[in-house]
């Protein structure tokens, strides 16, 4: 393995580890609240929930895109 | 096909159903030690779920590798007679058993290359073995790959630890055990797609070589079925004492770090895959667990254990590899030394189940202590749990 695919590797999984787990932590905290301000819940926020995990689904669909290799 | 031929090509691929059971048990640790030790999974829950997508996996790609070392055989200058790939199969498997033993994670596509390569060089002589690809392919990789997936798992959990620190602990760590479920299926399932295919190749090549099937056509239906139904069986059994090292040996893993950990595995795996190198899934599983485990302040890190986890993953080409060598060397001398090989194996196996019972880890205990020991004092603790 090159040094440059090394990093290459390093900095594309980290910003997509990165990117899904804020997505999925974002979704969490806005679905249910912090704590002892479970009210601050509305539909705006379960809305922007739902769009974080929508974003989560779609890494994983395209990891499982990457993982059957009959799609490509 | 003559009736030596014969006997070889059954004990090959029998070996190699062996290899693929090993491979499986070995590396459940890999997709489910952290939801098992966070809960997220019950540990029989975990090990059906991971044996049926190995499963499902194993019928997902077919498309056998043109050869079965990567390039770290000169499979153009030496031919690759049945009893190497024999000799080669029994060094894997027997460091497989060793490492399970101890509890230790291990790269058994490097214990395979090991096995393969040992017996070649005795053989068919050193000019058979490409020393470049082995550095590029074994040795660099299994020094960086960790340090990618444990960087990527330490990101993700500091970042993640920032989003959720207003929220009710306990409703976190519930979102986080839902993340781990899709996260670990995703893992079993990309392991399924790779792992079997090895043991497939191989059997392949061996009907291949003895005429039995044309050159260049791809794996039949039963050698699919026998070779997925292997690693499946194998990752159902669960390699508890693996499962207990990786989930509880390194580090105290929470749900959100166990999320942290998967995702980054499974990531670091695929996204080396599709830019064109194959990272050993067991160093990537390791490096991400000890990464989420710095993430967290005031988490620690057993590095006595990763140390010990290091020495193993630097030793398993060469140790594989030595005991490749000297099945060789028996095999070699006819007929008689190759079943002399396989009952020597068998004896071997044995003796490390044997070993293995007297400190028993399964389901039930999978989740109790830090470390695995092979300390006879402990029978009686470990029978009262059972």
């Amino acid at each position: 393995m090159q040094i440059a695919n090394f990093f290459l590797v390093l900095a594309v999984a980290t910003g997509i580890v990165c990117g899904v787990g804020f997505l999925f932590a974002s979704g969490l905290r806005l679905l249910v609240g912090d704590e002892g301000r479970q009210d601050q819940v509305g539909g705006a926020r379960k809305a922007l929930a739902y769009l974080c995990f929508a974003g989560c689904v779609a890494v994983v669909v395209y990891a499982l895109y990457l993982i059957i290799p009959v799609f490509h | 096909m003559d009736p030596v031929t014969l006997i070889v090509v059954v004990l090959v691929i029998a070996t190699a159903l062996v290899f693929d059971f090993t491979n499986g048990f070995h590396d459940t640790a890999n997709a489910m030690a952290t939801s098992i030790a966070t809960g997220a999974l019950k540990p029989k829950t975990a090990v059906m779920a991971a044996g049926t997508l190995n499963l499902i996996g194993a019928f997902l790609s077919t498309e056998v590798a043109k050869t079965i070392s990567g390039g770290i055989i000169n499979e153009q200058q030496v031919t690759i007679e049945a009893g190497f790939i024999f000799a080669g199969l029994v060094g894997a498997i027997l460091w497989n058993l060793i490492t399970w033993l101890v509890g230790l994670p291990s790269s058994s596509s490097h214990a395979l290359f090991g096995g393969l390569v040992g017996a070649v060089i005795v053989g068919a002589g050193v000019e058979g073995v490409n020393f470049m690809a082995v550095l590029n392919k074994i040795l660099i990789p299994a020094l960086i790959s960790p340090i990618i997936a444990g960087f990527a798992a330490f990101c993700a959990v500091r970042v993640m630890s920032v989003v959720v620190r207003k929220m009710n602990e306990q409703q976190m760590e519930e979102g986080y055990r839902h993340g781990q479920t899709v996260t670990a299926c995703l893992l079993a399932l990309s392991h399924g797609t790779n792992d079997a295919q090895k043991t497939m190749g191989i059997i392949t090549l061996t009907l291949i070589a003895v005429g039995e099937q044309a050159s260049g056509t791809g794996p039949q239906f039963w050698v699919v079925l026998i070779c997925g139904l292997a690693i499946a069986l194998g990752t159902y059994m669960g390699g508890w004492r693996v499962i207990r090292t990786l989930g509880k040996g390194l580090t105290e893993v929470t749900p959100l770090q166990g999320f942290a950990s998967e995702a980054a595995s499974t990531t670091t795996i695929l996204v080396s895959s599709h830019l064109g190198f194959a990272l050993s899934t067991t160093q990537v599983c390791s490096g991400s667990i000890i990464g989420c485990g710095l993430g967290k302040k005031g988490n620690a890190v057993n590095w006595k254990v990763a140390g010990k986890m290091l020495i193993a993953w630097l030793i398993t080409f060469p140790a594989a590899g030595l005991v490749g060598a000297l099945a060789c060397a028996i095999a070699k001398t006819g007929i008689y030394g190759t079943l002399a090989v396989a009952v020597i194996f068998v004896v071997l196996a044995f003796i490390i189940f044997r070993l293995s019972r007297r400190n028993p880890v399964n389901a039930a205990n999978v989740n109790e202590g830090t470390d695995v020991k092979l300390n006879p004092t402990n029978n009686a603790a470990a029978s009262v749990r059972e």
